[in-house]
């Protein structure tokens, strides 16, 4: 068919949970695209996810309200915190430390996320992780 | 929950797309960012947020400023029925005796009417755009002309509604294809869910690369784009039988005719022609001889 792109979004979908509350509701009902049929497929989709996890999600839409999407992984602040057991990162990360993540645990990160970050391998990987972890106050240990 | 939205135009892709990803980056962050195309040839791109609280708005201006977008305009979402408002939006589609319907649309079919329930969802061909709409007058205009064809091809065939508007009204087998496996499950299901298993079967191909699309066949629909369309001309022309009819859509008017002229090359004949909005459905008549 003459799929023709009308628009992308970029949402921040619980797996499993979506539902037409803010932010799918209006951003999907503002541009006409069935919330139902999208919140259906992202709920199947991500249904082996841990529930509720953030996951970045694009939807790209077309001139007849179909669509499609690409879901992401959660963002790797959302795996610190679940490691560590802490709820928020340090508000100032130089000087406090919230909590802490074993290496194993920083390569089970980087290998859960290792499709959607900008590396080689999972040693690229895990370094993006440890950033990551440092910027938010989780040591490493 | 209350929702803020905060919105600008810019000129150009690019731009919309550096300030969508730059408002990614604002604290609090948005839950949600869109990048729009603004239908109406002006070149302009909508870009917007949503957030849960009210959003930073010293920061939102530095990043208009950034690739010289407007001001953002912010406001606060009135609480509203969204699913009520996209089904109000997603309305069926008349197109002659076809009438193509959504499930929260199931009471509104009339009867008599060639009835088909396709959910507006993950693949292209909803009945909500000149492309389809164009292909389901062609064909409805067809039949009030007497035509008949006992073998359908459906390529490109997205959510299969053209395929399945034909085993509507002709008892024979239709073969439908897409080049997208996503396209080909959910036309399966449409299938399944019109209650037409057996009567249209949906392959998985590139343009006729299936045995079941070996032709010839007495009315092919392609509503792609022009470039496969050209591309696929001879092909199209020759698993045409001779009198037989192809219905090509998915190009734009200013389109149309480059389009035409390589179909008239491989020895078709121009029967008729539908512009809806941007949009121009080609019948064209394969010669006899």
């Amino acid at each position: 068919m003459a799929k023709k792109l009308a628009g992308t979004m970029k949402l921040q979908v619980p797996a499993g949970q979506a539902n037409p509350s803010p932010p799918v509701g209006p951003a999907l009902g503002q541009r006409g695209i069935n919330i139902m049929e999208f919140c259906k497929a992202f709920n199947a989709k991500t249904a082996d996810m841990d529930p509720g996890a953030p996951c970045p999600t694009v939807i790209s839409y077309y001139q007849d309200k179909s669509f499609s999407m690409d879901i992401k992984t959660p963002p790797a602040s959302y795996f610190l915190k679940k490691a560590a057991k802490v709820k928020s990162g340090a508000n100032n990360p130089s000087r406090e430390t919230v909590g802490s993540v074993s290496p194993a645990q920083i390569r089970e990160i980087a290998e859960a996320k290792m499709k959607d970050l900008n590396a080689n391998d999972i040693e690229g990987a895990m370094q993006i992780i440890l950033g990551s972890a440092r910027s938010m106050g989780i040591e490493v240990k | 929950m209350p929702t803020w939205t905060a919105l600008t135009t810019v000129t150009g892709k690019p731009a919309a797309e550096q300030l969508g990803a730059a408002m990614e980056r604002l604290n609090p962050e948005p839950t949600g960012v869109g990048v729009f195309e603004v239908e109406d040839d002006s070149g302009l791109w909508e870009v917007g947020g949503y957030f849960i609280e009210p959003p930073d708005q010293a920061g939102l201006a530095v990043l208009a400023a950034m690739v010289g977008a407007k001001d953002f305009t912010v406001s606060e979402l009135p609480e509203t029925d969204w699913v009520a408002h996209v089904r109000r939006e997603l309305a069926p589609v008349e197109a002659g005796r076809f009438f193509v319907y959504g499930s929260h649309d199931a009471d509104k079919v009339p009867e008599g009417r060639e009835a088909l329930l396709i959910e507006a969802a993950m693949a292209f061909g909803t009945g909500h755009h000149g492309t389809t709409l164009g292909c389901l007058k062609a064909l409805d205009s067809l039949l009030e002309q007497g035509v008949t064809a006992s073998r359908v091809a459906d390529i490109g065939c997205g959510t299969a509604v053209l395929g399945m508007a034909a085993a509507r009204v002709w008892p024979e087998l239709v073969i439908a294809s897409d080049i997208d496996p996503q396209a080909v499950d959910v036309a399966r299901a449409n299938v399944a869910a019109n209650d037409l298993e057996g009567r249209v079967e949906v392959v998985e191909a590139a343009g006729f690369d299936h045995a079941a699309l070996e032709g010839p066949f007495d009315l092919i629909f392609a509503n792609i784009l022009k470039g496969p369309l050209i591309a696929l001309a001879p092909e199209i022309s020759a698993r045409l039988s001779p009198g037989g009819f192809a219905i090509l859509s998915g190009i734009l008017t200013e389109q149309a005719d480059q389009t035409l002229a390589h179909y008239l090359d491989c020895g078709n004949d121009l029967h008729s022609r539908d512009d809806i909005g941007d949009w121009t459905t080609l019948v064209l008549r394969k010669l006899s001889t």
